[in-house]
């Protein structure tokens, strides 16, 4: 393996290294809560206060003048004036340092805007997000000195637009799958790509790519391929373009197949080392996923707001149908969700700002509950809509299709799932295969034994506990508590219960990713009320504790429920049942008839 | 060339207001504020004419409270250099008051263009501009809506009904804008951030005794809840008659 030179290290110090950097949400999957790293709640300064209202003051009186949703939608293509119009504004740049002519915004104040695009056009999001939260991430984080100043000017002035090119025909959440090569030449001037990348969004704007391929890498005499990220401009010789791809929402994002012929990459392009191209797309990954977040969040109390306003105006029966509580159950749900969703992805950009910690569960967790709360509720304004919901004349159906994708786009939800569960039970897995062969040879392995059982003991005994939260919400601090230590042991007896066959346990995986998830939204909460009880006082937070004391017992009677299927469960038959459908291709029950 | 633009901030007027308890100013909770439309083709124009003529400098000026700060910094960030805001609290109803404080201001500033929109949105006076001239003693032209220079001459058109008129007077002057100018530009990232290294400088403002005082503020009557009479054709003639007789429109 080559080494990396100073040249190439990662220049950035924040990043989810979850080798070196404690986690919230590992810390639950081992009963432990990680207080400082969740407390206190990030607040902007009130410079970033003041620089965020300018951005979206400038932005939303931009939008209101030149973004018409339903005609983008229509053409599936977005007028040049909207994309001259972000370039202008300065968005293309928000993220890039202002070293190489961006804004060098922070986390929080990148996905507050992300929000705000979202809010007004998810198509626009995709085009913002793709470019920013994922094309050129790989050089603003990974890119050596040269590298970034050759790029990152043009793309933040928006001259030059950045894709993300990771996904292939036979490799979607399966990275390692991929085909696409690049291989050294000769004299080591360049590397020769050659492969296709498919559903590559802003592929027809694009100036310079993210690409991802495996070198033949030789080790102890044996070829190996290692994936390896590359800078590629997009329009190297070699490159073409598939048609637009006709999608069922976000039809302004242009999308396509890449194909890469016999590409010439200059060596120097080369983004981090050979072979480190699989942490880079995680880490770019990782922290693109807020952004969809934010954006997924925000889109849907937009939606809401609509909804609300017909179910104030539309009467039937003599009054209006909001007054109706099964109207209203679906106003508090979607309320309480975007509240803790909001708590959830702000706390988690303060710990992408802090730097030193490892946000991936939660960044996963995040994109998660985001992505499902847009699409559930789309589905809901639709139905509080009724009939007009269903008409194009009207936004709700374009939200329904635009929302879809999140759940399938920048990792799917299920494989961020098994992500969250997998990465959760590493720690507990890992001490219970060193206790494991120590007791193969107990007496060499006391301390290992000791040190595991008083961990043990430990987690039985003493429950967790929440020191931070403000004593009004200490009912339900607990309450997550609780949940904690349930969730550690229902995890520790799986894994004994398993072993190694966790990792096919997906039914399991599933809900402890769903609980960890919970646990993370409630957590978040506690720590956004506890920071507004401390400015405003108990007083003046009455509606936020209203809130908390809503969704926490909602979500935790989810959480409770989840751990308890880790162990009372009908997953036998749930995979039988699976099995035969998948063997018969057919739901049919096959009922024997009547003779 | 040296350019002043006097500013004013003004709530956003695409809302229902409400009266404040004193009854003499607008309740201002949930208000949102900016620019006068007017103040910002003002502000629009004159940097315009900055980078036709690739130099010179534009100051903008706003009298007020430090809220005020916040929408000298918003011309910053479309592009004026700096901004002076001429300190007073409390709400200023006098157009002559307010006009002898600007013109304290920038009597020595040495400018050669000092622009106004016509007349600010929310209390249209429409009568600043035209009382800072006077009191500098310097020509003034109302709301025009194109500007040019041949040297130290001021060419400007002003719209009137169906026709319009070829203005010219000699610089230093006073004058108001129109909209139709220049449509104001969007505030970039990198106004907003170049905006927050920008001087800003405050002195109290030299108000003379107002001798206009506001009164009272009313809200237009409430009117009255529209009536359905029924549905299709049917309800025709009973329509064409309430039009007649009850509302008397017909």
């Amino acid at each position: 393996m080559t080494t990396a030179s100073p040249a190439h290290a990662p220049s950035a110090s924040h990043l989810a290294d979850p080798d070196h950097h404690p986690s919230f949400t590992r810390g639950v999957f081992l009963g432990e809560i990680r207080e400082a790293l969740v407390f206190p709640f990030p607040e902007p300064s009130t410079e970033e206060k003041e620089s965020l209202a300018a951005i979206l003051d400038a932005f939303r009186s931009w939008a209101a003048d030149t973004l018409d949703s339903a005609q983008i939608d229509h053409d599936g293509r977005f007028p040049d004036a909207v994309r001259q119009g972000m370039a202008e504004l300065g968005l293309m740049g928000l993220n890039i340092p202002e070293r190489y002519g961006g804004f060098g915004a922070s986390a929080m104040i990148f996905n507050r805007v992300f929000g705000e695009i979202g809010a007004h056009d998810a198509a626009l999001a995709v085009y913002f997000g793709a470019h920013q939260s994922i094309g050129i991430k790989g050089i603003i984080l990974f890119g050596t000195e040269a590298q970034k100043h050759q790029w990152l000017p043009r793309c933040a002035s928006g001259e030059c637009i950045g894709a993300f090119c990771l996904t292939e025909a036979g490799s979607g959440s399966d990275a390692q799958a991929m085909r696409t090569t690049a291989v050294p030449s000769e004299d080591g001037s360049h590397y020769l790509l050659n492969g296709a990348k498919i559903w590559i969004s802003n592929a027809g704007y694009a100036g310079v790519l993210t690409v991802f391929a495996k070198v033949p890498v030789t080790i102890d005499g044996v070829v190996k391929q290692r994936v390896t990220a590359f800078i590629v401009d997009a329009h190297a010789p070699g490159i073409s373009l598939g048609k637009i791809e006709e999608k069922m929402g976000i039809k302004g994002s242009d999308t396509r197949t890449i194909t890469f012929e016999n590409v010439r990459v200059p060596a120097e392009n080369l983004l981090g080392e050979v072979g480190g191209g699989f942490k880079i797309a995680l880490e770019i990954l990782n922290s693109g996923r807020l952004g969809l977040s934010a954006g997924s969040t925000r889109g849907t109390r937009e939606m809401m707001k609509l909804a609300l306003a017909h179910a104030k105006e539309r009467e039937q029966f003599g009054r209006s149908i909001g007054s109706f509580e099964m109207l209203q159950r679906k106003f508090a749900a979607a309320a309480a969700d975007c509240y803790a969703m909001d708590a959830a992805w702000m706390l988690c950009a303060g710990m992408v700002d802090r730097g030193g910690v490892d946000f991936s569960l939660e960044t996963a967790a995040c994109k998660i509950y985001a992505s499902e709360l847009a699409f559930r509720t789309a589905s809901e304004t639709m139905q509080i809509a009724g009939g007009i919901g269903y008409s194009k004349e009207y936004p709700y159906e374009r939200a329904l299709r635009d929302s879809r994708i999140n759940m399938i786009f920048e990792g799917t939800n299920e494989v961020l799932r098994a992500l969250i569960a997998l990465m959760g039970l590493q720690q507990p897995g890992e001490e219970l295969k060193a206790v494991g062969k120590a007791f193969k040879a107990p007496l060499h392995s006391l301390g290992a034994i000791s040190s595991y059982l008083t961990g043990r003991v430990k987690r039985t005994l003493v429950k967790p506990s929440f020191n931070q939260v403000h004593p009004s919400l200490k009912d339900e601090a607990e309450l997550v508590a609780d949940n904690i230590h349930a969730l550690a042991l229902g995890v520790e007896k799986a894994l004994i219960e398993h072993g190694k066959a966790i990792i096919e346990r997906q039914f399991l995986q599933e809900r402890m990713a769903n609980a960890a998830i919970d646990i993370y939204l409630a957590t978040a909460v506690l720590s956004r009320v506890t920071s507004v009880i401390g400015r405003v006082g108990e007083k003046e937070a009455a509606a936020d504790l209203e809130v908390a004391r809503f969704f926490i017992p909602m979500a935790m009677r989810r959480t409770r429920r989840a751990i308890r299927a880790l162990e009372r469960n009908a997953d036998d038959a749930a995979r039988s049942i699976a099995t035969r459908a998948l063997a018969t291709g057919d739901l049919t029950v096959p009922t024997p008839t009547d003779t | 060339m040296k350019i002043a633009v006097c500013i004013k901030r003004v709530p956003d007027m695409d809302v229902r207001f409400k009266i404040a308890p004193s009854g003499t100013a607008v309740d201002e909770t949930g208000l949102k504020f900016d620019i006068s439309d007017f103040d910002g083709y003002a502000v629009e124009a004159a940097l315009q004419i900055k980078e036709k003529l690739n130099a010179g400098e534009v100051v903008v000026i706003s009298l007020g409270g430090d809220v005020v700060q916040e929408t000298l910094r918003k011309a910053m960030s479309m592009g004026a250099d700096r901004a002076v805001q001429l300190k007073a609290d409390g709400t200023h109803v006098d157009s002559f008051a307010i006009a002898s404080a600007l013109a304290a201001e920038l009597k020595d500033g040495g400018y050669d263009l000092i622009m106004f929109g016509r007349m600010s949105i929310d209390t249209a006076h429409g009568v600043t501009g035209a009382i800072v001239a006077e009191l500098l003693g310097l020509p003034c032209v109302n709301a025009i809506s194109k500007l040019e220079f041949d040297g130290r001459t001021a060419k400007m058109r002003r719209e009137l009904e169906g026709a319009y008129e070829l203005v010219e007077c000699a610089l230093p002057a006073v004058v108001t804008i129109d909209e139709g100018i220049a449509r104001p530009r969007y505030p970039s990232l990198k106004g907003i951030m170049a905006a927050k290294k920008k001087p800003l400088e405050s002195k109290p403002a030299q108000l003379p005794a107002a001798r206009l005082s506001l009164d009272a503020l009313a809200l237009p009557p409430e009117r009255a809840a529209g009536r359905i009479i029924g549905e299709g054709t049917a309800a025709v003639p009973e329509l064409v008659r309430l039009l007649k007789e009850e509302a008397k429109v017909l």
